[in-house]
């Protein structure tokens, strides 16, 4: 075996499992808080990509702010979605599911009808490649992936050491202890699950350069977070590094020695072994 | 109480005895079709509905219809089996799974076993599209499966699946019989037990209830049904391909349940028939049907959270009190 | 004779211990008082009896068994039951269905036998509606029968809790601080209700904070202080006792 060709396809794992992770990241943050399955996380990265093609096709603004502006815009579509939609039912598993189903499909079609089936591709915005060892790395996807890196410190640092992050772990921890010491748990449900939908929107901003921008990209990015929350522990935001760490490793390196299907059964195999020994995921609470 | 009991009675009846008159009604294939869809999803309805009495959320019920429509298929295609045991066969190979899944799955609550189950269901239909290409088709999946065997019975003609009505009656029977043998397992002691887990399992635990062996049980009698339910598909729409059990469709038997109303017996069939019938009303305005359903689903919630079957709850008392008002 | 019995029980959680070598016997047809102040131990060493939890190190028998590592459900099977500190019911039943679903372990749950409803299931489910419509009408709750369990008053929720329990048909019955949240007037009644169930012949373990109470109730006391057995006797011994008070330091109104 070429050990550029392996060196190679690590990388490539690497940009993927990083894009997954951020995805996750704010699937597993909303539920730690809300406890919601929230299958309309796919659509905000949608968005976010959709966001990215219009705003870097048609106008032509920087990447670095388009990355920007897209978290905010979303972010912003995500609190208005909580506070009509997810609020009613909070802690709610059953309801707010069929709502976030409801709502991807009414988001999904909405978006098909102004936007249409197309695949529509967005201009690279660091073309080149650079030698890594002998193997070759578009600059892109190696600035994809450091992007994402920078994402899941402020993320780790938000958590851990702001005011609003001390609130967040509370809430997770439980929510009435929370509540009776004065959080205001309805403005920290609000800007968690707006933080959760604009990171999604950056994993689509992040990747729209390299992959193609349609109504049904999300799709994809959901399940691999769904398999990777199972994987790490749902709720847990290192559960959620991990887990994509180990989906983008497997699937990039089954898909090379194996076959694509073959990789992707082995993902659910490493699941169903995982939860075999631990029901709860690799770090989750018991 | 008498008379309530009466009037419940005369509307099922009624409802019955006007499903199995459609045919003679209406001729066209395609509401007889529409109504074997909406058939089907009763039974896939009702017999989820039963593993949510235990408290449990599958979304790998779509799954088990396809466990139940493979092997049907296959047997009936590759063994030369009839119809008439390859439909029992594929209801016992999809609850054997279901045993075996359930056993090690079941320990497992709320969204944690709602996402296992979901990926359990993508690794169903990963294999069924991916491996064994020469026996269960790939992507492209399993195309020719036969219509049921005729069947003769004493004193009427031999009864032959070569148009749409006796396959309908097929389907009403079917539904029928899932719908009474799980309207008395809740009517049971059992009924009571599964209900008692959703409530409180430690409590349940602590009388003495073995809550894996009931929850296994419930989880095995609701895929066994599924696997009924994904025969009669094979053997009435003739092609069986991977993507008609994907995960959205357990996603919509689901939804069946909730939005029909998940806390009574005729909410899901309510639901089932409702939304089978929405959608085939919607499919005429093109992509804007996902997004009338996308709403109606939202608004179901938002407005109904106990389901229609709420609504038509109230609107009876309400017409009881009008009676009474007239009365008095 | 002893009915259960407890033999050096330790149970840690992490690093702390929250048992350390326990051990007492409950006789046969008694009612034991388990007390100490908060975070004693004696919830912890109640759910390691009912099976909830399982000790770190030592053994329980029941009539001489042993049923250290069962599960929960196997040692109600035995013949322990249990009520919960909380009022844990199945809230969107009738309180006449509680009791019933109660009856479990007496009731016929075969898989076929209920689906095609055979007589041999009827007439059980016949014996166990009859069962407890006995518990109701023992408890002097045959008036509420047909309220939801969640639509009752705090009182009435306690004794349907304990209404469950017996419907288990079980030898020992342990009582997890049924007083709690309770009048005088209620307290009283709970207190002729739990002797009632003892002169049924049905041993009891009682935790309660109501000293009043256990020192009425009880034949015996036992009282824990940071996971260690301090005292073991009857009531009046226990009450002038200097370590209890030591241990209740702070908190000797309660012994008014």
């Amino acid at each position: 075996m070429d050990m550029t060709l392996l060196l190679q396809v690590t990388l490539n794992g690497l940009m993927l499992g990083m894009i997954y992770i951020v995805v996750a990241l704010g699937l597993t943050l909303i539920f730690s808080i809300m406890n919601v399955i929230n299958f309309a996380h796919g659509e905000m990265y949608m968005l976010g990509g959709l966001v990215a093609y219009y705003f870097s096709e048609q106008l032509q603004i920087p990447y670095m702010l388009i990355l920007v502006l897209a978290m905010i815009l979303v972010g912003v579509f995500g609190i208005v979605v909580e506070k009509f939609f997810f609020r009613p039912f909070r802690g709610e598993l059953l309801p707010a599911l069929i709502v976030s189903l409801g709502l991807s499909m009414t988001i999904q079609t909405l978006t098909l009808l102004n936007f249409g089936t197309e695949d529509q591709s967005v201009s690279t915005v660091f073309p080149g490649m650079i030698n890594f060892l002998g193997a070759l790395f578009s600059k892109e996807r190696l600035a994809i992936v450091i992007t994402c890196i920078v994402f899941i410190l402020s993320l780790y640092l938000l958590i851990q050491r702001s005011k609003i992050g001390c609130a967040i772990r509370a809430i997770a921890e439980d929510r009435e202890a929370a509540a009776l010491q004065g959080v205001n748990i309805d403005r920290i449900c609000s800007f968690t699950f707006g933080l959760g939908c604009a990171l999604a929107a950056a994993a689509g901003v992040l990747i729209a350069p390299v992959f193609y921008v349609n109504p049904y990209i999300g799709g994809l990015p959901l399940l691999k977070a769904f398999i990777i929350i199972i994987l790490g522990g749902m709720g847990s935001l290192l559960g959620a590094v991990v887990g994509g760490l180990i989906l983008g490793t497997v699937e990039s390196f089954g898909t090379l020695f194996l076959s694509v299907p073959a990789s992707n059964l082995l993902g659910f195999i490493i699941i169903i072994l995982v939860l075999l020994f631990k029901p709860s995921g690799l770090f989750g609470h018991e | 109480m008498n008379r309530k009991h009466y009037t419940k009675n005369f509307i099922i009846l009624g409802t019955i005895a006007f499903l199995l008159i459609i045919p003679l009604l209406s001729s066209d294939p395609y509401h007889l079709q529409v109504l074997m869809v909406l058939l089907l999803n009763i039974i896939l309805a009702i017999s989820l509905w039963v593993i949510m009495t235990v408290g449990q959320l599958s979304l790998a019920h779509a799954a088990f219809m396809a466990v139940g429509a493979y092997t049907s298929a296959l047997l009936v295609m590759k063994l030369g089996l009839p119809f008439w045991l390859a439909m029992p066969a594929s209801g016992i190979m999809a609850a054997i799974l279901a045993l075996v899944i359930g056993s090690i799955t079941l320990r497992l609550k709320g969204a944690y076993f709602l996402l296992v189950t979901f990926a359990f269901g993508e690794i169903v239909i990963l294999i069924f599209s991916n491996f064994w290409e020469s026996l269960f088709g790939g992507v492209s999946g399993l195309i020719g499966v036969p219509p049921p065997d005729p069947i003769s019975i004493p004193f009427i003609p031999q009864v032959r699946f070569v148009s749409k009505v006796p396959l309908y009656y097929l389907a009403l029977s079917l539904t029928l019989i899932t719908v009474l043998t799980i309207y008395r397992l809740k009517n049971s002691r059992l009924g009571l037990t599964f209900g008692a887990l959703k409530e409180g399992d430690l409590l349940a635990e602590c009388i003495g209830i073995d809550i894996m062996k009931y929850k296994v049980m419930a989880f095995t009698v609701g895929c066994f049904f599924a696997g009924i339910a994904g025969s009669l598909y094979a053997h009435s729409f003739v092609v069986v391909t991977p993507i008609d059990f994907s995960f959205y469709h357990s996603v919509y038997i689901l939804i069946y349940v909730v939005v029909g109303g998940e806390s009574s017996f005729l909410g899901p069939i309510l639901g089932a028939s409702v939304l089978t019938l929405f959608s085939e009303i919607l499919r005429k305005f093109g992509h804007y049907e996902s997004i009338g359903y996308g709403i109606a689903l939202i608004l179901v919630m938002l407005f109904l959270p106990s389901g229609i079957i709420s609504l038509l709850e109230r609107i009876i008392v309400k017409v009881q009190e009008l009676f009474k008002r007239i009365k008095g | 004779m002893n009915l259960l019995e407890l033999k050096n029980i330790t149970k840690q959680f992490g690093g702390l211990t929250a048992i350390n070598n326990l051990s007492f016997e409950i006789n046969e047809g008694e009612i034991l008082g388990l007390i100490g102040p908060n975070g004693a131990g004696k919830t912890t060493a109640f759910n390691m009896i009912s099976g909830v939890l399982t000790p770190t190190k030592g053994k329980i028998y029941f009539k001489g068994e042993d049923v250290t590592k069962l599960k929960t459900n196997i040692i109600a099977q035995r013949g322990i039951c249990r009520t919960f500190q909380l009022t844990t019911l199945f809230k969107s039943y009738s309180v006449f269905d509680n009791v019933l679903i109660g009856c479990h372990l007496s009731a016929k749950t075969g898989f076929w036998g209920n689906l095609l409803n055979t007589s041999g299931v009827r007439k059980g489910e016949g014996k166990t509606q009859e069962k407890t419509e006995e518990i109701l009408k023992f408890l002097g709750i045959e008036e509420i029968r047909n309220e939801l369990a969640k639509n009752l008053p705090h009182g009435y929720q306690r004794i349907l809790g304990i209404a469950i329990a017996l419907a288990a048909g079980p030898e020992l019955l342990l009582l997890d601080e049924p007083m709690t949240g309770m009048n005088n007037t209620e307290t009283n009644d709970m207190i002729e209700t739990i002797r009632k169930i003892r002169a049924k012949g049905t041993t009891i373990l009682l935790v309660e904070h109501d000293m009043k109470a256990v020192m009425t109730l009880s034949d015996r006391i036992i009282v824990l202080n940071n996971g260690v057995k301090i005292v073991e006797g009857l009531p009046a011994e226990v009450k002038d006792n200097n370590a209890v008070i030591e241990a209740y330091l702070g908190r000797e109104q309660d012994f008014t």
